[in-house]
This record gives structure tokens, C-alpha cells and sequence, in this order.
């Protein structure tokens, strides 16, 4: 076989591999992008729905703080005019 | 017969210069140049100028060839260059050296090959084809002729071509193939008739009576060489004239009838005295000299001859020369003079042996100058395919080195890619890391305030719990024993206030077990609370309005949720407590995009600026600010009193 032939033919195998596997990395690179474009818009779905989720719960945390402070006074409350009660009940009971 | 040839072909060479009257152009030329006009305009009047000397004085021509030369080579003007070599060309070819106008043709062949100039290859090779057929080399010149016509048929010059075909017929002629020539012939005729060519048609006539002179046919060479005569006499022909005349006059001679024979001569001397070529001049000097002989008018012949000898001999026309030798020796016998007669005889043998070795020589130097060609031609054919083979191999070289460039090119295309792709990714899965992270931070953090939460909602179910066995303890004590009245109030107190902390907690459980609150939710809710509102204190006309207008998928978070609950149940719970109201409203509006929360009694009302503001005003203040909205009472003695909570989109 003419070696020329074979160079030459090598030669445009490997230019045409080499074009077929630049058009697949292309084309590998492009379809990355767009799996990478969805997860990272999923994660930031997710990352806005947790902050809003940790706002909501700080809000209610907070709020919830407040109102057992609260609770707690009224049930102070309600033990010290129970505790009143009993003391006038046996007052009244021993005298 | 081949003296008559001879003639008819150069009438084709010189045809347009003898149309143009060269002697009025020449002199308007040489006017031109007494202008001093510049180096270019010089050259091209110098090329003229040798082109029309053609037909009046081969050796001005010659004089202005080489000026036109010199200056074509100085100018560098390669197409001048090659138009000036053929002028100066067919100056040689008429002064009758045709290898060295062979020379000049092939030079200005080289050049117009380089220039790609296909009308002037044509030119050319139409010249050269002449040239051969001087040099009685016809199947070169049919070479030539052919090559020159296949342009000229190309190119759709008709005129040109049949006269090329009119050569071509005289090459046929030449190789006694008749028919064929007079089948070319008649074609010309045809044409040229068609198209009123007269100067060609002339010609044609002229060499079809060639053609029958060849075929001995005397009759109808006379019939055409008349035909011609009346076509050049329209077209002013003198050339051809002058042959056809000279042509009708030897026909004439060799029938005897010399009296025709010397007037059509005598005509034809005429008009070649007009034409200034003066060998053909004498050629029929030479014809009519012969008639004189043949009429026994030896001394009108002497001088004619003498005349004629002196011009060959300038010319260096051999045979023509030998033709007046041999006219002289019965001239010199009628004067008895056999000194003389002696002297020409031997001159002619002399000379005829000459002329028979020069042809011999001629004839063996043209067959070396042919072997010699053929050989440089195979050479060349074979230099030639070794140029071709090392040029494919040079262009196959060049074929792979691009291949190899494209290959690199690609290679590093491909490397950059590869090289992007895995940036882009490194660059992705860094960002997708990063957010990531921060999820799982968030996540970690909710989990905690969930856990929060979920303790939060543990103790208030135990609390929940706990009220509610605190309520029952208090029912039964009340209904169990008998206390005293003070008492009962004091438990009755107690137990109101066990219900009311655990209906807060509900409500707040209630807010916290949901993330978001809707519109209809809290409508519902609010509407729970004035129902029980109204139960307690039935004196009261409650009345609650939400507008059309009001988003009823409105969302609250459920902090937004329960503070707005909260301001609506401190400000109905104030109006039942302090203000001894009979009426109270709730309304919710949405005007000019802002939403407006009314809650108004037609109570004792207060002085806003006299009275300080207790927990419950503040509280609500307090919410409205987390709520991000505006709050603002109202309130004047015996008017009631207006709390309003407004936000803007």
C-alpha cells in the first residue's frame, strides 16, 4: 500500500475523529449546562423555600416567646388567686 | 505554377495594409512625430510606422521595426514588445528571410502565451503557417492554419477564418488534393459573396483559377482569374490585381497569344508600379520580357531583363535570377553574340547546380532542424513529465502539510473544549457546593426552631391541660360546698380567667400549627370571637364587614395572622370593658391600594391626650408595628372611640 495513501489517510481518520469528538464535547458541555441550569434553579427553589420556611419559624419563635412570658404571668396569676383562694377558705373554715 | 502560388499568397498576408492607403498614413505619421510627442505615443507611431512600410519600403520598415523595438524592450510593455516583434516579422517574411521571421514569430509567440492573449496566438500562429507553407513545410503550416482557425471559429470571426480556410485550400492544392481544395474554395467563394467581401472574394477567384491551372484546365482558370479581376477592381485590390493580371498574361504567353498575353502584363506592371513592391514589379517584367522574346522583339526584352536581374540580385532571388538568364541567352543569340550567350548559359548552369545543392542543402538542414526538434521535443515532453510528477508530489506535500495544519488546528479545538468543558463543570459543581451548603445550613438552623417549636407546643398542651383541671377543680369546689358569696365570686373570677387564658392559647396553638393563615381563615375566626363577644354582652350590636374589594386568598403568615386577631380582640374587649359602647363595628376596607382595618364603638370615648396609654393600646401599637402598618385611634369624650390599622401594598 502507498505510504502516502496511508498518511493521508490516517491523517483525515484522525481529523474527522477529532471533529466528531469536538461536536460531542460540544454538545456534552451544552447538555451539562442545562442539567446544571435545572439543579441549580431547584436548589435555589429550595434554598428560598427554607428561608422563608426559617423566617416563618423565627417569627413564630419570637412570637411565642412573648406570649409564654405572658402565659406564664396569667398562670402566676391564677396559682397566686388560687393560693388567696385556699387562704380565705381555711381562714374562714378554722376561725 | 508554384511562381504563381507564391504570388497569391502573399496577397493574403498584406491584404489590410494595402487597403488603407499606407502611403497618406505613413506621412500623417511621420507629421506626428515632428510634435515631439512622448515616449509612449513615440513607440506606438514607431510600430505603425513599420507595419505600413511593409507595403512601400521593407528596409524603412526595417529601420523603424528596430526603433520600435528598442523602445518596446526600454518601456518594458511585454504586449507592445510582442506586437512590434510581429510586425517586424512580416517585414522579413516579405523581404522573403523567413527564418528570421520564423525567429521573431516564435519570440512574440512566447510572449503572448505568457500574456494569455489568445487573439494574438492566433495571429501568430496564422503567420507562422504562412512561413511554413513558404518553406513548403505543409503539414506544419496546416498545423498552424488549424490552430489559428479554431480560435478565429471560436471567437465568431467568419471573415478571418474562410480566409484562413482559403490558405488551407492552397495547401491542399499543394498536395494535389483537388477536391478537397476546391471544396474549401467553393466555401470561401460562397461566403465571402454572401457577405460582400470583394478583396477576399477576389482572392479566391484568383487561387481557384490556381487550382484549375493545376488541373490544366486553361479555360477556366481565365474565367475565374476574370471573376477575381472584377472583384479586386471593386474592392480596389491592387495586389491581387496585379497576380491576376500577370497569372491571365502567362496563360496568354503559353497559348501563343502574345499579343493578350503582353496587354494583360503591361496591366499588371501598371498596377504593381502603383503597389511599390518591387519584386513582384519585377516578376512581371520578367512575364512580359518573355512575351517580347516570344514576339521577336529581342531588344525590348534586353532591357526589361536587365532591369529585373539587377532587382533579384538585390534581393537575392535566385531563381527568379535564373529565369532571366535564361531569357537573356536568345536575346544575346539574336545579336549574335555567343560570348555573351556562352556566359549566360554557363551562368545558368552554374547557378541552376547552385540552386539545386542550396535546395538539397536546405532540404537536409530542414530534415536536422526537424530531427533536432523532434528530439528537444521529446525532451521536453520528458523534462515536462518530470515536472508534472515532482510538482504532484510537491502539491501532494502541500496537500499533507495543510492536512496536518487542519489536524493541529482541530487538535487544539478539541484540547480547548475539553479544556472548557471541564472549567464549566469544576465552576458548576463549586456553585452547586456552595448553595448546597447553605441549604443544609438553613435546614439545620429550621430543624432547631422547629424543635423550639414543637417544646413550645408540648408546654402548652400540658398547660392546656392543666387550665382545664384548674376550671373543673374551681366548678366543683363552687358547686360542691357552700361558700360564701365573696367567695364564689372570687372562684367564679378565677375560673373566668383559667377560660379566657386557655381560649388565648387555642388561638395562638391555632396560629402556630399553621405556616400560613388565608383571608377566610381569619374572617371566620374573627367572626367566632364576635359571636362569643355578643353572647357575653347581648346589650352590644356587633357588626363586622369585610369589602368586596378585600383579596379573600389574601395570605398572613400566621404571626401577621394572630396579630391582627389580637388588635381586633384588645380593641372589642376595651370597647365591652371601658367605653359602655351599644354598638361596635369592625370593618375591613381596601381603598386606593392601601387595606384599612376599622374597629369603632360609639362608647363613652376618652381624652387621647390626657390619658395615658395602658398595655392593651400599647400592645396593639406594638403588633401593628410587626404587622408593618400604621396604627392610629380616635377617640373623643361621649363620640366613641376609632382604632384604625392601615398598610399599603
Amino acid at each position: 500500500m502507498d505510504l502516502n495513501l496511508l498518511f493521508s489517510f490516517i491523517l483525515f481518520t484522525l481529523i474527522g475523529v477529532l471533529i466528531v469528538f469536538s461536536f460531542r464535547v460540544v454538545v456534552v458541555t451544552q447538555w451539562n449546562t442545562k442539567v446544571f441550569k435545572e439543579s441549580y434553579l431547584r436548589l435555589q427553589n429550595q434554598l428560598s423555600f427554607e428561608q422563608l420556611k426559617q423566617e416563618q419559624v423565627i417569627q413564630k419563635n419570637a412570637y411565642l416567646e412573648n406570649y409564654n412570658k405572658s402565659l406564664l404571668n396569667q398562670l402566676f396569676e391564677i396559682t397566686k388567686e388560687l393560693l388567696i383562694t385556699k387562704k380565705i377558705i381555711f381562714e374562714e373554715h378554722y376561725n | 505554377m508554384k511562381k504563381l502560388l507564391f504570388l497569391i499568397f502573399v496577397l493574403q498576408l498584406n491584404l489590410n495594409a494595402f487597403s488603407q492607403s499606407p502611403q497618406k498614413i505613413i506621412d500623417s505619421l511621420k507629421i506626428q512625430l515632428l510634435n515631439n510627442p512622448d515616449e509612449v505615443k513615440k513607440a506606438k507611431i514607431y510600430g505603425d510606422l513599420t507595419w505600413y512600410y511593409c507595403t512601400v519600403s521593407t528596409d524603412s520598415a526595417l529601420v523603424y521595426g528596430k526603433k520600435a523595438m528598442s523602445m518596446a524592450k526600454k518601456m518594458n510593455d511585454s504586449v507592445f514588445l510582442a506586437q512590434t516583434l510581429n510586425d517586424y516579422a512580416t517585414v522579413y517574411y516579405l523581404k522573403g528571410d523567413l527564418n528570421q521571421s520564423e525567429n521573431l514569430l516564435r519570440k512574440s509567440l512566447k510572449i503572448r502565451n505568457k500574456l494569455q492573449d489568445s487573439s494574438g496566438i492566433a495571429a501568430v500562429n496564422s503567420k507562422l503557417g504562412n512561413i511554413f507553407y513558404r518553406k513548403t513545410l505543409l503539414d506544419s503550416s496546416m498545423i498552424y492554419f488549424l490552430k489559428s482557425l479554431k480560435f478565429y471559429e471560436s471567437s465568431g470571426n467568419e471573415v478571418v477564418a474562410n480566409s484562413l480556410k482559403s490558405n488551407i485550400a492552397n495547401i491542399y492544392m499543394a498536395l494535389k488534393n483537388y477536391t478537397k481544395s476546391q471544396q474549401y474554395l467553393n466555401d470561401n467563394i460562397a461566403f465571402f459573396k454572401k457577405n460582400n467581401q470583394f478583396e477576399y472574394l477576389s482572392n479566391s477567384y484568383v487561387s481557384m483559377a490556381s487550382l484549375y491551372l493545376f488541373k490544366t484546365d486553361t479555360a477556366n482558370a481565365i474565367t475565374y482569374l476574370h471573376k477575381g479581376i472584377k472583384e479586386a477592381e471593386k474592392a480596389d485590390a491592387f495586389p491581387t490585381l496585379g497576380s491576376a493580371y500577370n497569372n491571365l498574361g502567362t496563360i496568354y504567353n503559353d497559348k501563343k497569344e502574345y499579343k493578350l498575353a503582353r496587354e494583360y502584363i503591361q496591366k499588371s506592371i501598371e498596377i504593381r508600379e502603383k503597389t511599390n513592391l518591387g519584386t513582384e514589379l519585377a516578376s512581371s517584367k520578367l512575364s512580359l520580357a518573355g512575351v517580347y522574346n516570344n514576339l521577336g522583339e529581342f531588344s525590348k526584352a534586353k532591357s526589361i531583363l536587365l532591369e529585373s536581374l539587377k532587382i533579384f540580385k538585390d534581393e537575392a532571388m535566385v531563381e527568379k535570377s535564373l529565369q532571366v538568364y535564361l531569357q537573356l541567352i536568345p536575346v544575346y543569340a539574336s545579336e549574335s553574340k555567343p560570348d555573351s550567350v556562352a556566359y549566360y548559359t554557363n551562368l545558368y548552369v552554374k547557378n541552376q547546380d547552385l540552386v539545386l545543392q542550396e535546395k538539397a542543402l536546405k532540404l537536409s538542414s530542414e530534415l536536422e532542424t526537424k530531427y533536432q526538434t523532434e528530439k528537444k521535443e521529446k525532451e521536453i515532453l520528458l523534462q515536462q513529465t518530470e515536472i508534472s510528477q515532482k510538482e504532484s508530489d510537491l502539491n501532494r506535500k502541500n496537500y499533507q502539510i495543510i492536512s496536518l495544519i487542519i489536524l493541529a488546528i482541530v487538535l487544539s479545538l478539541f484540547g480547548y473544549l475539553l479544556y472548557n468543558q471541564q472549567k464549566l463543570k469544576h465552576k458548576q459543581l463549586k456553585k452547586e457546593n456552595e448553595l448546597k451548603e447553605a441549604l443544609a445550613k438553613i435546614e439545620t438552623q429550621n430543624k432547631l426552631q422547629e424543635q423550639r417549636l414543637h417544646i413550645s407546643r408540648d408546654l402548652h398542651d400540658n398547660i392546656g391541660a392543666q387550665l382545664t383541671f384548674i376550671i373543673s377543680s374551681v366548678d366543683n369546689l363552687k358547686y360542691g360546698f357552700k361558700l360564701s358569696d365573696n367567695l364564689n365570686e372570687k372562684l367564679k373570677s378565677i375560673s373566668d380567667f383559667a377560660s379566657s387564658t386557655i381560649y388565648e392559647l387555642r388561638d395562638t396553638i391555632w396560629a402556630m400549627n399553621k405556616n400560613e393563615i388565608t383571608f377566610e381563615d381569619l374572617q371566620s375566626r374573627i367572626s367566632n370571637f364576635i359571636e362569643k363577644a355578643n353572647k357575653s354582652a347581648h346589650a352590644i350590636v356587633f357588626s363586622f364587614n369585610v369589602d368586596e374589594d378585600m383579596g379573600k386568598h389574601k395570605m398572613f403568615t400566621s404571626v401577621q395572622g394572630m396579630n391582627i386577631y389580637r388588635i381586633i380582640q384588645e380593641a372589642i374587649n376595651n370597647s365591652i370593658k371601658y367605653a359602655k359602647a351599644t354598638k361596635i363595628d369592625v370593618d375591613f376596607t381596601f381603598e386606593n391600594a392601601i387595606y384599612i382595618m376599622t374597629i369603632s364603638d360609639n362608647g363613652t370615648g376618652f381624652n387621647y391626650k390626657e390619658v395615658e396609654l395602658g398595655n392593651g393600646l400599647n400592645n396593639m401599637k406594638k403588633r401593628a408595628h410587626e404587622l408593618d402598618a400604621e396604627f392610629e385611634i380616635k377617640s373623643e369624650i361621649n363620640k366613641g372611640t376609632t382604632v384604625r390599622v392601615f398598610k399599603s401594598i
